[in-house]
């Protein structure tokens, strides 16, 4: 396993990770874990073990750190795409189906209300359509599998506020 | 609402679909949860249900509406 410390990229550093490296893989990760709204080859991956890790740790450039093996890498690149792909597939699901029964859950309220025997009744007042669908645990799965890929990568935040 | 659900459902059950397979087919997020199908049967069921109940019963009101229960021997 081989650790590295992720700074952002020096503007003296030109040259961005090669593609398929360790570096550029870390870079990735990186940025996903922390959220980070750059490009990850606006960073750059040192080796924990070397001096500029050392240099970069006392001039407090370091944004975190990230283990990885070839294994852990490879992971990244085949399952971790295709699982964020169908998270975010099943989100744009879910609020389109949001979108769709708060709407029409608004015209059966209004079809109560402008009749004579039903206006009574509002519809709206017993049925929560984003409490229903909160109730399946589709709002954890985002957060859940960056709990996994914390822990699958020892991600570890060491300075955020100036990023 | 029943269009509503149809329409709802279908790229929801999709999703879910795909989601648990991409699980399934990955070697170390075995363990992350499965989306249950069931769960979402009973979602777009409460729907169902919820939207058209009070009709019924407003209807029997108004029309006084008594049902008997016939035990055929």
């Amino acid at each position: 396993m081989t650790k590295y410390l992720v700074v952002c990229r020096p503007s003296d550093q030109a040259a961005a990770h090669a593609d398929d490296t360790a570096e550029e893989a870390v870079c990735n990760i990186a940025r996903t874990l922390m959220n980070l709204p750059m490009r990850a080859d606006q960073l750059m991956a040192i080796p924990a073990d070397t001096d500029l890790a050392t240099m970069s740790l006392l001039k407090d450039d370091v944004m975190c750190s990230v283990d990885v093996t070839e294994k852990s890498i490879e992971t990244w690149r085949n399952d971790v795409t295709n699982i964020q792909d169908a998270i975010n597939a099943f989100q744009s699901a879910k609020d389109h189906a949001e979108n769709v029964l708060d709407r029409a859950l608004a015209d059966l309220d209004d079809a109560y209300e402008n009749s004579t025997g039903f206006n009574g009744y509002t519809p709206s007042n017993d049925i929560s359509v984003y409490g229903a669908l909160s109730e399946m645990g589709a709002d954890d799965l985002e957060y859940a599998f960056q709990r996994a890929l914390m822990e699958m990568y020892k991600f570890h935040v060491i300075q955020r506020e100036r990023f | 609402m029943d269009d509503a659900v149809s329409e709802a459902s279908g790229g929801i059950y999709q999703a879910m679909i795909e989601y648990n397979n991409a699980i399934q087919n990955s070697n170390k997020f075995v363990e992350l949860t499965e989306l249950s199908i069931k769960a979402l049967d009973r979602t777009f069921e409460f729907f169902e249900v919820e939207s058209s109940y009070e009709v019924p019963t407003m209807v029997e009101k108004i029309f006084s509406v008594e049902i008997f229960d016939h035990h055929h021997a």
